[in-house]
C-alpha cells in the first residue's frame, strides 16, 4: 500500500541525492582548482556555494514537513532523522570545499614542496569516501559505509605526517611559511572533510541497523558481539 | 474455598522470588474461542505492576478481546471458552471458587463512550460503593472518597461546586474523567481502558493521557488504542496482536524505533491496517 509518507520520503530522498551531487561537484572542483592550479574554476567553487545552502535549507523545511504532518515511526523515522543529519554532513563538506578553493585562490599556485607532502593522495582518499558515503546512503550498503569508517583512519595518518613534514618545511626555509601555512590549513580541510564523509556512514548504519554507532563505532563494527543498547 | 485461598495466598511470595521485576499480571498460554472461532492464540506476556500497558493492533487482532479476559468481562458474552491461565497476584482468575464481582473491583474498566448514569456527578462517583455495600462507612467518609476519586481523575476543581448537578451536564471529556472517578472510588489495582479518548476532542484526549501518567503512580493500566501515537505518548510497554497472535511485546520506545518484527514494522509505520 502506497503510504502519503512514502510521497514526502521520496521527495526527500531525491533532494537528497542531488545535493549529494552539488556537494560531490564542489569538492572535486576545489580539488582540480588545486591540482590545476586553476584560479577560474576556484572562484566558480565559492560562487556555486549558494546553491549547496539553497538546498540545505529546502532538505530541511521537508524534514520539518515530514516530522509535523506524519509523526513518522521506526524505519521511516530513521531516515528522515538521518537525512537531517546528513543533509547537514553535505553542507559542511560544501564549505570546506569552498575553504580549499580559497586557498589556492589565496596563495595563486601550488608552492613548490607540495609534492613532498601527501596532500595529492589525501585527495584521493577524500573524494573517495565521498563517493562512497552518498552510494552507501543510496543503496543502503552497511559494507561501503564500512569501508568510509575505516579509510578515515588512513586520512588521519597522512594530515598527521604532512604537520611533520610542513613545520619541518616551515623550520628550514621560513620564507615558505605562509605558503606552507596554507597547506597544512587545507591538509586539516581535508581531514575534516573525511570526518563529514564518516558521520554519514555512520547513519547509514543507523538507517539500516538501528543502533547510533557514532562515538562507538569499534564496538558495533570491528567487535563480533554487538551489544544492544537500551538508553 | 478455604484451601484455595490458602494455595493462592502463598503463590505470589514465589512469584516474587522467581521474577526479577514487578509482574502485576501473567499470562500464560491464553487460547480463547468465540463459539468454535478462536480469537486468541496461546498469548504469553507478563504485565508489570505500575506500569502502562497498551495494546495495538488493527480491528479484529484481538485486543480488546485480551482486555476483556483480564477482568472475565468476555464471560458476559454467550458460547466463549477460555484456555490457559491469568494469574494475577499470584491468583488464577479462571479458576473455579473465584469471586467475579471482587476480581472487577480490583480489576477496573473504563469504555471508549462515557457511560455516566442519569445521576448526580456526586451519586456517579459514590455508586460502586453504594451497591458493594458502604460497610461502615459514614457520610464523611463517602464524602472524603468521592473528593478523592474526583481529585485523582484531575476533575475536582472543575466539578466541586456543582457535584449535585446531573453528570449528563458536563462535557464528554469530563463525562469520561468522571467514569475514571468512579471507577478509582472503589479502590482498583489495574485499570482497563478500552480506547478511552477515541471519542473525544484532542484536549481532553491530552488531559486523559496526563491522567492515566499520573494514574500509573498507583495502579498498573493497560490500554487498547488504536491511536499509534497515543500508544507511543502514554505506555511504558506496547503488545502488538495481529490475527489473535501476540506479534511482538516490548519496551514502547523498542516497538516504535526499532521493532524486531517485521509485520509490527509495517504495521506502526503504517504500511498495513
Amino acid at each position: 500500500m502506497e503510504r502519503l509518507l512514502d510521497e514526502h520520503i521520496e521527495k526527500l530522498k531525491r533532494r537528497v541525492l542531488k545535493m549529494s551531487s552539488l556537494v560531490d561537484e564542489q569538492v572535486q572542483a576545489a580539488i582540480k582548482a588545486v591540482e590545476e592550479e586553476n584560479l577560474e574554476l576556484a572562484k566558480t567553487v565559492v560562487e556555486n556555494d549558494k546553491k549547496v545552502d539553497k538546498y540545505d535549507n529546502k532538505i530541511d523545511k521537508i524534514c520539518q514537513r515530514i516530522f509535523a504532518l506524519t509523526q513518522p515511526v521506526a524505519m521511516d523515522l530513521r531516515l528522515i532523522m538521518s537525512s537531517l543529519t546528513i543533509n547537514n554532513n553535505l553542507e559542511r563538506i560544501g564549505d570546506i570545499a569552498v575553504n580549499i578553493a580559497e586557498y589556492i585562490e589565496m596563495i595563486k599556485k601550488k608552492p613548490v614542496f607540495f609534492n613532498q607532502t601527501k596532500l595529492e593522495p589525501m585527495f584521493k582518499v577524500a573524494k573517495q569516501m565521498l563517493k562512497d558515503s552518498i552510494d552507501s546512503y543510496v543503496a543502503g550498503n552497511e559494507a561501503l559505509a564500512k569501508s568510509v569508517i575505516e579509510a578515515d583512519d588512513t586520512l588521519d595518518e597522512m594530515n598527521f605526517d604532512n604537520h611533520k613534514i610542513l613545520i619541518d618545511i616551515m623550520k628550514q626555509h621560513p620564507d615558505n611559511i605562509e605558503p606552507a601555512v596554507a597547506l597544512l590549513v587545507m591538509s586539516r580541510q581535508v581531514e575534516r572533510l573525511g570526518d563529514h564523509c564518516t558521520n554519514i556512514a555512520e547513519d547509514v548504519f543507523f538507517i539500516i541497523e538501528a543502533h547510533i554507532v557514532k562515538h562507538k563505532y569499534e564496538k558495533y563494527l570491528f567487535a563480533d558481539d554487538k551489544e544492544d543498547d537500551d538508553d | 474455598m478455604n484451601e484455595e485461598q490458602t494455595t493462592a495466598e502463598i503463590k505470589p511470595v514465589k512469584q516474587k522470588e522467581s521474577h526479577s521485576h514487578k509482574s502485576k499480571i501473567e499470562v500464560k498460554d491464553l487460547d480463547f474461542y468465540y463459539g468454535d472461532s478462536i480469537a486468541l492464540k496461546k498469548i504469553n506476556m507478563d504485565i508489570q505492576s505500575n506500569h502502562v500497558t497498551a495494546l495495538i493492533g488493527p480491528s479484529g487482532c484481538g485486543k480488546s478481546t485480551f482486555l476483556r479476559s483480564l477482568n472475565r468481562m468476555n464471560e458476559l458474552i454467550d458460547n466463549v471458552k477460555v484456555e490457559g491461565q491469568i494469574i494475577i497476584d499470584g491468583h488464577d482468575i479462571y479458576k473455579s471458587g473465584i469471586d467475579v464481582v471482587q476480581l472487577r473491583k480490583k480489576v477496573g474498566m473504563i469504555f471508549q463512550r462515557s457511560n455516566p448514569f442519569p445521576k448526580s456527578i456526586y451519586e456517579n462517583v459514590a455508586f460502586g460503593l453504594r451497591i458493594g455495600g458502604l460497610g461502615n462507612k459514614s457520610k464523611n467518609q463517602l464524602d472524603e472518597i468521592v473528593e478523592k476519586s474526583l481529585i485523582q481523575a484531575a476533575l475536582w476543581d472543575e466539578v466541586k461546586d456543582r457535584l449535585h448537578e446531573s453528570a449528563l451536564m458536563i462535557s464528554g471529556g469530563q463525562q469520561q474523567r468522571l467514569c475514571i472517578a468512579r471507577a478509582l472510588a472503589i479502590e482498583p489495582e489495574i485499570l482497563l481502558m478500552d480506547e478511552p479518548a477515541s471519542a473525544l476532542d484532542p484536549i481532553s484526549t491530552a488531559r486523559i493521557e496526563e491522567l492515566i501518567h499520573q494514574l500509573k503512580k498507583n495502579y498498573t493500566i493497560v490500554i487498547v488504542t488504536h491511536n499509534l501515537q497515543q500508544a507511543a505518548r502514554v505506555s511504558d510497554q506496547t503488545a502488538f496482536f495481529y490475527l489473535g497472535e501476540l506479534i511482538e511485546y516490548n519496551k514502547t520506545t523498542t516497538i516504535f524505533t526499532n521493532p524486531s518484527k517485521k509485520q509490527t514494522e509495517d504495521y506502526v509505520t503504517g504500511r498495513f491496517g
